[in-house]
């Protein structure tokens, strides 16, 4: 494989940059871009990830790099210190190049809510990249690098990756450590990965997972091994609110896993429409708290000429915030405030608990969900094809994964109208294994889509140049 | 729709200092959200109990020894303002 | 204050920091008095992306107090995050415990100055994170962050209390309490025991009245002299009939007088919940056992024992256990054949003066068991005197040497043989006819002056028991 190498000729590299930069004068799905940087760590031949660059979305600490969150507030700010999931990339052999674009502190399904770049969706420069994880997803979908690191809070890594054409997995919660991973919702955040190829999803989840002392919500990784041979699949029926397009591949899915020969089953979720508001209510209100942090005092933008402590902190944070994040601190602090508290956080965190009971039902009598990652492909920019409104409403097939706590993979389910669409298997806790059977079943059916202008790195470094 | 109000109120908790236009526009789609969230009214959940730390084994502590490396100097350097090794803020008085 | 009209309430929030290596949620050392900003990290200077992680010997110190206080351990105690802004509070949200503290429903008893005992409830004993200080001064409030993050436990008491004095003889109590176990050094002027009291009085009958919370109490005596003011203050309002509002109010240490603190903020509404960042914590059988073992017997019970087994008044009982150090070392002087009163006697009196002029602690002193034992013993069995014995003592500690090289070296043994007695004895008298004539008339007074002389004579080291036979004998 010449991605281990790439970064170490230098003709090859050079033609790599200049491919990168093709791209991002499109895309524009990374907010720092630096090949020079030195090969960290060991860097063991035996390593599966030796040299291999990757990139990170911008709310994991790489140490040396603006750690920016897509935030003003973030603007000029540069970690001091790597995220556990880099440091062990790190005494990998992996090399992280790049921090990508994202929705200001992981919350938007566009990357739009960037205070920082527009990320355009490499499949349609009209279109965004999904969101949080939108320069991550774009920037695998486009050949930039054969890995990227996400969040996924409700379906930061999924979404996007279903926009781009390529897998987004989010492990069980607990199984990386998030340290490192600026907080969103940090009962729901997760660190995972996105990449076009499901075994190099499969080889980067199994090396960063696993029990963090920094991470005390980190759990030892014990494997789920049920039914890895023939597991007997759900999928959801109804109306979904799903767009044409998603429609057919959802069918067209669970065609393929029965003309395979796979048992497959209806199944309810009876707790789903409950999702978008306790998933709001939940995330909003960690949220309020875990971005309390920014306050203009100790590092990051601070509001000039302020007279008092109490007037620095609040017009620094209410010109670094963004109107989505202001938005969702608003709700947050609402649905905390005594008071209101019963009626809103408290019966969200019960709610949580029937989703949690729901799934435990499910998973006593199939082992795979097959559900949408969203429900329409890539919208435009702008609010023309779904609201900031509606878009937060779409989030219920995302979001149910993290509120449960179950490992979720997007996966590419086909090109319909010159848009990729991907749809997403759910798995008990610590079954990922079973997610990536499951892609490999639907990929020798439905490859990995190609976006016009692709190439493999053979190619990139092969190529004649000019 | 949310009270003017009540709106102001969560801000100053907040922190955030909003312009009149901004209220205006935030406190349409955050009322539209709340709204949204009385869907919760429906849903019997009363004999269940929170959920409110995803997936728990075990206790988790961490041993009490100290750290050999410090990024004290990396950090006061990141302070916007400083006075020696203090982090200034205007007085509090 | 009248105290047949009205009735005063008191009750306690007691924070003492804990002793340990590192803070609380992090790896950065726990300790006092560095320069600003040194003990800091991603994780206490709240830093994007660090994260929380509970230091085991701040939960094991927190409980084991909670179990000396006799509180039930809540099964699972949980952390949550009290949101408010202030620029020492890096996350601008505190991580304590609220709904599900580690103890609830304790007891303390403590010995008042009239020999009473009083019993006070503790309401609950929560662990919690220590903000950062800030300086004020004219460029600006600076802030330095090494104190944030110390692990605190916050113990509340019921409103139990009746008087200021009550409340000092408590607060010394709990410092010893808190010094026995280990868990907390105490100290008040360093800030490493503070102490809020809310204070409250109603005509008699009428129960609770509006509460007032009294903070910045740096001692004991400030607590009590604060609590006295607000006795005063209070009770001149209900006389007048003007409300008393329900507010913080701050002690002037200088103006002897609690001022209210008039916070501009807005009202505060915390919006505790759950820190998703931290597990809730088991208090499993396991570790309640491992913290039983580490228990001692608390400073009340030891003075009581130390009355009856070793004969003691109380006073001495008292002094002995004021520290812990200082009871173990007189216990196992005892179990070593040292005589208990004797042994009280020269610690409570000699010993003491000496370690406090070279301020020194017992334990740490030159003044080993060994050689505390052996110049009591060389004392009873006459080998020196215990005019002698004081100055061997002065320089066991000052030189650090065995009390038998200083007396070798010293000459200082005591002579006790008529021998060489008897012609010192026999000079005194001569010179001394006025004193021996009142003797002999029966009047027994100039004895004591008769040995003294005879003591200096003999450079201090004649037996003054010896020396009195021989004077009698030779009067006779």
């Amino acid at each position: 494989m010449i991605w281990n190498n790439v970064l170490k000729n230098t003709e090859y590299k050079k033609k790599y940059v200049e491919y990168v930069k093709n791209w991002e004068e499109k895309i524009h799905s990374l907010l720092v871009f630096d090949p020079d940087r030195p090969t960290p760590g060991k860097a063991e031949g035996g390593s599966a990830l030796s040299n291999i660059p990757y990139v990170v979305k911008d709310n994991i600490a790489v140490k040396d790099f603006r750690f920016t969150c897509g935030s003003k507030i973030l603007e000029n700010f540069v970690s001091l210190y790597d995220a556990a999931v880099i440091e062990k990339l790190n005494t990998l052999g992996a090399v992280p190049i790049g921090k990508s674009n994202m929705d200001e502190f992981g919350m938007g399904s566009s990357t739009d809510n960037s205070a920082l770049a527009i990320t355009n969706n490499p499949w349609d420069l009209e279109r965004v990249a999904g969101g949080s994880s939108g320069g991550s997803a774009a920037a695998v979908a486009a050949g930039i690098t054969p890995f990227a690191l996400g969040t996924d809070t409700g379906g930061s890594i999924r979404q996007p990756a279903s926009f781009c054409g390529v897998y987004g997995l989010k492990p069980t919660y607990g199984s990386v450590s998030r340290y490192g991973a600026v907080a969103y919702a940090s009962s729901l955040d997760v660190i995972g990965v996105l990449a076009r190829d499901i075994s190099m999803t499969e080889t980067v989840f199994d090396l960063i997972k696993g029990k963090d002392e920094q991470d005390q919500t980190t759990t030892e990784y014990i494997e789920d091994k049920r039914n890895l041979q023939k597991p007997v699949f759900g999928y959801l029926v109804g109306d979904l609110g799903l767009s044409d397009s998603v429609a057919k591949a959802y069918k067209n899915c669970i065609d393929i896993l029965k003309s395979k020969g796979y048992e497959v089953k209806e199944i309810a979720i009876p707790s789903l429409e409950y999702v978008i508001p306790a998933y709001y209510t939940i995330s909003t209100a960690e949220a309020s708290a875990n971005l309390a942090k920014f306050n203009g005092i100790r590092y990051g933008y601070r509001s000039k000429g302020t007279e008092s402590p109490l007037a620095l902190m609040k017009k620094s944070r209410s010109e670094g915030f963004g109107e989505e994040v202001k938005l969702r601190i608003l709700l947050g602090t609402y649905v905390l405030r005594s008071g209101f508290q019963d009626k809103y956080y408290i019966k969200a965190q019960k709610i949580r608990t029937k989703i949690i009971n729901d799934f435990n039902n499910i998973f006593g009598n199939i082992d795979l969900v097959v559900a949408p990652a969203f429900p329409t492909a890539a919208f435009r920019h702008g609010n023309a094809d779904l609201s900031p409104y509606q878009q937060r409403l779409a989030d219920k097939f995302s979001a149910i994964a993290n509120l449960a706590g179950i490992p979720a993979l997007s996966f590419p389910a086909g090109v319909y109208d010159n848009l990729p669409v991907g749809l997403q298997f759910f798995a008990p806790h610590y079954s990922e294994k079973l997610l990536f059977n499951a892609a490999k079943i639907i990929a020798e059916e439905i490859p990995v889509p190609k976006v016009p202008g692709f190439k493999t790195i053979e190619e990139i470094c092969e190529a004649p140049r000019g | 729709m949310l009270k003017k109000e009540e709106l102001l109120i969560t801000a100053s908790l907040a922190r955030l200092e909003l312009d009149e236009t901004e209220a205006e526009k935030l406190n349409q789609a955050a009322s539209q959200m709340i709204e949204y969230f009385a869907l919760m009214d429906k849903v019997d959940v009363e004999n269940l109990s929170p959920t409110t730390h995803a997936l728990v084994k075990e206790n988790r502590t961490r041993e009490d020894i100290p750290a050999e490396i410090s990024l004290a100097d990396k950090m006061i350097e990141n302070a916007p303002e400083k006075e020696g090794r203090f982090i200034v803020v205007p007085n509090v008085l | 204050m009248d105290k047949t009209i009205f009735e005063t309430f008191i009750g306690l929030e007691i924070h003492i920091q804990l002793i340990t290596k590192t803070k609380i949620f992090c790896n950065c050392r726990n300790s006092f008095g560095d320069p600003p900003n040194t003990n800091i990290c991603p994780v206490c200077m709240g830093y994007p992306g660090a994260l929380p992680a509970l230091n085991k010997e701040a939960a094991k110190k927190a409980c084991l107090l909670c179990l000396a206080l006799k509180c039930k351990l809540n099964e699972k105690a949980v952390f949550d995050r009290k949101n408010y802004f202030y620029p020492d509070l890096p996350n601008n949200y505190q991580i304590t415990q609220f709904e599900f503290p580690f103890g609830i429903e304790g007891s303390v008893d403590t010995a008042l100055p009239d020999g009473s005992i009083k019993t006070v409830r503790i309401h609950e004993a929560h662990l919690e994170e220590d903000a950062g200080k800030m300086i004020h001064d004219r460029i600006g409030s600076m802030c330095d962050f090494n104190r944030a993050g110390t692990p605190l436990l916050e113990v509340v008491t019921k409103p139990d209390f009746k008087t200021g004095e009550e409340v000092e003889a408590f607060l010394l109590n709990f410092r010893r309490i808190i010094r026995y176990l280990g868990v907390s050094d105490g100290n008040m002027e360093e800030g490493s025991m503070r102490c809020d009291a809310n204070v409250s009085i109603n005509y008699i009958g009428k129960g609770l009245g509006k509460r007032v919370e009294v903070k910045n109490l740096n001692s004991s005596r400030n607590v009590k002299l604060a609590i006295q003011h607000e006795e005063q203050r209070q009770a001149k309002l209900l006389k007048a009939g003007e409300p008393i509002l329900q507010e913080t109010r701050l002690w002037d240490d200088d103006k002897k007088r609690t001022e209210s603190m008039r916070s501009k903020e807005d009202a505060n509404d915390y919006r505790y919940f759950p820190d998703p960042d931290l597990p809730p914590f088991a208090t499993t059988p396991e570790f309640i056992a491992e913290l039983k073992s580490m228990l001692v017997e608390l400073p009340l019970a030891r003075r009581n024992r130390f009355m009856s087994e070793y004969n003691l008044i109380q006073d001495t009982a008292e002094f002995l256990t004021e520290e812990k150090d200082k009871a173990d070392y007189f216990e196992e002087a005892c179990k070593k054949g040292a005589d208990p009163q004797n042994a009280a006697a020269w610690l409570k009196g000699d010993v003491t003066k000496v370690l406090n002029r070279e301020k020194m602690e017992i334990l740490s002193s030159p003044l080993d068991i060994g050689r505390f034992i052996m110049l009591l013993d060389f004392v009873e069995k006459g080998k020196i005197n215990g005019q002698t014995a004081k100055k061997v003592l002065d320089i066991i500690i000052t030189e650090n040497k065995n009390p038998e090289d200083i007396i070798k070296e010293n000459n200082w043994e005591q002579v006790d043989d008529s021998d060489s007695l008897m012609p010192v004895v026999e000079k005194v008298l001569a010179e001394s006819a006025a004193a021996v004539n009142q003797i002999k008339a029966g009047d027994m007074k100039p004895v004591g002056f008769l040995i003294g002389q005879v003591m200096k004579n003999s450079g201090g080291k004649a037996d003054p028991k010896k020396v009195k036979e021989l004077i009698m004998e030779k009067i006779k």
